[in-house]
């Protein structure tokens, strides 16, 4: 049976199709939604945001293939690099702040506020991602010319509100 | 002009850069953090060659745009100073506060270069390049 996209999510998936139109002229493509019960990434790098509002708790997670990064920093900077470095972790970090900052003012006008925070990276083959939730967490896969990359997004009510 | 481009992240400032030298700027100075954008800033105008524009992203680490922009207007030799805060907030309330604490303009992330200098010249009517 498929999945349902969560309402949270679209926000997401909206900012990071207008970050890659704007950042690197580049379409992307959302596939099915798909349900992750574990925290390990089968990306090279991801880009992590904790979310922290008044009603919500979770986290937004960017992730790419090797490829797919170096072709867009090579698209985006005009910079050719053979590994994903520093300077590529710079810059998976300041797409994870875009793409987070312009979701959140759409969430903020389905009445779900969240404070910015300072996204951070993590690489190498079988990362994991510290996520404040425990899970499931929903992840969309992208497709694109540059390559494959994938969001997931773990977000639960705060337990103050889950209390009668 | 001298422009001042504030960011504590390498790829936003390349960004910028790249788009502020398609538009024909450039003497262009990075900073890395909003400390060393007062002390750039404040050696700018004692040594006679104040920047004309300071354009600085908001979510910074140890000292924010918002912090930065209240410092600068707190310091009467660089009050004047045209700031451009850009933001990936594009929520009405951020808005509110960058502009009463004397924000000149700003720009959501992520922008083209055509929006840029747009915001560019709605401080700067004439910018001398």
């Amino acid at each position: 049976m498929p999945i349902k996209v969560p309402k949270t999510l679209h926000p997401f998936i909206n900012a990071v199709e207008k970050t890659f139109k704007i950042l690197c002229f580049l379409d992307v493509t959302p596939g099915d939604p798909i349900i992750k019960n574990h925290k390990v990434s089968d990306k090279s790098i991801s880009g992590i945001v904790g979310m922290v509002g008044s009603k919500y708790i979770g986290s937004f997670v960017i992730s790419f293939t090797a490829e797919c990064i170096l072709n867009i920093v090579q698209k985006m900077l005009g910079e050719k690099y053979t590994e994903v470095n520093d300077a590529v972790s710079d810059t998976v970090a300041e797409i994870t702040n875009i793409v987070f900052g312009n979701a959140k003012k759409e969430l903020a006008d389905m009445n779900i506020t969240l404070e910015m925070a300072i996204p951070y990276t993590i690489r190498g083959n079988n990362h994991i991602i510290t996520h404040k939730t425990d899970g499931p967490y929903v992840v969309i896969p992208f497709s694109s010319s540059l390559g494959t990359f994938t969001i997931e997004m773990g977000m639960e009510p705060k337990k103050k509100d889950r209390r009668g | 002009m001298r422009i001042l481009v504030v960011d504590d992240m390498v790829t936003m400032r390349k960004i910028i850069k790249t788009q502020l030298t398609k538009l024909g700027y450039t003497d262009i100075t990075e900073a890395d953090d909003g400390t060393t954008a007062v002390e750039a800033i404040k050696i700018a105008v004692s040594s006679g060659q104040p920047y004309d524009l300071i354009i600085s992203d908001w979510n910074m680490p140890n000292m924010s745009g918002l912090d930065l922009l209240k410092a600068i207007k707190s310091t009467a030799e660089i009050a004047n100073t045209p700031f451009l805060m850009v933001t990936a907030e594009a929520e009405q309330k951020s808005i509110i506060e960058a502009i009463k604490s004397g924000v000149s303009n700003y720009i959501v992330k992520p922008f083209t270069p055509d929006t840029l200098q747009e915001k560019i010249k709605k401080i700067i009517p004439n910018p001398v390049k």
